[in-house]
């Protein structure tokens, strides 16, 4: 069993073909989860993964099996599994078990996949470095000192380091496509709508999505169709008629370098080498301008926490969680809130409630709102003249863990993935290569963004990219 | 958006949930009194 190589679709046919079973396969990542525990990357490892291979086994051996039967799944902790603890790793939720299933879970069960554990994560998916966890920083198996991106840096990291064949993350600002950048593993923020947020402790509701971190594009692949689909429970979800399959030929792909200011020399460099190489496979590259994107950090940064301030409320320390007894029941609020969330947390609930304040309202969030608008026409007209448009995925590697203790410096790791989430718009991180830093080879990433349920787009072109790797 | 009908059966879901509050009192979430009448 060869792990490190290993896609979904070779454990499928391993796993059909008697070459070994659910419970071979699951012990074989139990190993290396061992072996990488000093990365911090999981809060729990389920004890009864055994009993959930048995059951994928089961399935296979009377041949009713589907495409994720038996597959070794990480679960960020802030999506649901019923009867089991989860804390967006937060002190908040200490104790909290989930009382029902994410949809994309119940979907997974359904398929006979099988949960690893939960993986650590920035508090609330707070972050963009895995720094901000109530239990601790994650490490990036490629450089130990340097995060491995966030807020789904505990995902990234079991894909990465072979801990999980694949993670379920979730991505409001880039924290799926980011984390997958730094770790040198494929993410997917699907479009918004196109999975259930049902089951989904919820940060910014109008961003959220959850999103497959894998080794390949053809694993993303078989990952979004098994969760994607209208959900009853989602009255975001989109209809499951809006789900055609792109039948067009993907061959313009577009770039704005005006919005490349300030990115890392060597970066940009292995950017531009991905491009002149998909040139020669017969893509043409396209200059394009994105006049309001530069603006996208900044609208991101007032609508988010307003969501979060709003999204937060119901951590009171009275139906879920950690309890701080006070004198009065505003006190328990209080008290339970400021022992229970992390500084970053606070710092987005003190500026979000801010936002949405009265005399501020229309200034900061009706103005950043409308300005979204703006964004998803710019990202429309330059889909007019090409078929999917191209960044880097993060403008610097993996930085050192530490480096970034400035919030607003961290923040800057989102400017090419945050314009995704405000249009709604479906983009893949692919690997393409390493830069050098201190002797150690860094990943990066080449991000994509396509037209709405355009997934297939995104697709196409990774295959290729991952082609030239 | 869906129809607001079809309400699930009442109770079904109190236990459960009530498992995980911190505080319980005869089947209902406990808090602070929060209105004195003598105020």
């Amino acid at each position: 069993m060869d792990i490190e190589n290993l896609t979904i679709k070779q454990a499928r046919a391993s796993l059909d073909g008697k070459e070994y079973s659910a419970v071979e396969l699951a012990e074989a990542y139990l190993s290396r989860i061992e072996k990488h525990k000093h990365l911090n990357m999981y809060l729990e490892v389920f004890d009864d993964i055994k009993e959930q291979a048995i059951r994928a086994d089961a399935m296979i051996a009377s041949g009713n099996q589907r495409v994720l039967c038996g597959i070794p799944f990480s679960i960020k902790d802030n999506i649901l599994i019923k009867g089991r603890r989860i804390g967006a790793a937060s002190k908040i939720l200490d104790g909290y078990h989930a009382t029902y299933d994410a949809t994309v879970i119940a979907k997974i069960k359904e398929e006979g996949g099988v949960f690893l554990g939960r993986t650590n994560m920035d508090e609330f998916a707070m972050g963009s470095s895995t720094e901000n966890s109530a239990y601790g920083v994650v490490k990036n198996p490629h450089d130990e000192s340097r995060v491995p991106g966030g807020s789904s840096g505990g995902s990234a990291v079991t894909v990465a380091s072979h801990s999980a064949l694949v993670s379920l993350g979730s991505d409001t600002g880039g924290s799926v496509r980011q984390p997958a950048g730094f770790c040198g593993v494929v993410g997917l923020k699907p479009t918004y709508g196109a999975v259930s947020r049902f089951g989904l402790i919820a940060l910014g509701s109008s961003l959220d999505q959850i999103g497959p971190i894998t080794k390949s594009v053809g694993d993303a692949e078989i990952v979004f169709n098994s969760i994607k689909g209208n959900d009853v429970h989602d009255s975001t979800s989109l209809p499951d008629s809006l789900h055609v399959e792109n039948k067009g030929e993907v061959k313009r792909i577009g770039v704005a370098r005006s919005l490349f200011e300030g990115v890392d020399k060597d970066v940009l460099l292995n950017f531009e080498d991905t491009l002149t190489t998909l040139a020669t496979k017969g893509y043409e590259i396209v200059d394009i301008e994105l006049p309001y994107a530069t603006y996208a950090l900044a609208m991101y940064y007032v609508i988010l926490p307003a969501e979060i301030s709003t999204n937060l409320t119901r951590f009171d320390g009275v139906r879920y969680g950690l309890h701080v007894s006070g004198k009065s029941t505003g006190d328990d609020y209080s008290l339970s809130r400021s022992e229970g969330f992390g500084p970053e947390v606070r710092r987005r609930i003190l500026l979000g409630t801010h936002i949405l304040s009265a005399g501020y309202y229309d200034a900061y969030y009706t103005k950043a709102q409308s300005a979204r608008q703006l964004i998803t026409n710019d990202f429309r007209e330059a889909f007019k003249s090409v078929d999917v448009i191209a960044t880097p995925t993060s403008p610097t590697p993996a930085f050192k863990i530490g480096e970034r203790a400035d919030p607003v410096s961290m923040y800057l790791a989102d400017i090419f993935t945050v314009t995704a989430n405000l249009t709604g718009m479906p983009a893949l991180s692919v690997p393409s290569g390493f830069v050098e830093r201190d002797g150690k080879k860094l990943p990066v990433g080449f991000q994509l963004t396509a037209p709405h349920l355009q997934e297939k787009t995104l697709f196409t072109v990774g295959y290729d990219i991952e082609a030239i790797q | 958006m869906r129809e607001d009908a079809e309400p699930h059966e009442t109770g079904i879901y109190t236990k459960e949930l009530l498992n995980e509050a911190p505080s319980v009192k005869d089947g209902y979430i406990e808090v602070k009194k929060i209105i004195d009448q003598n105020t």
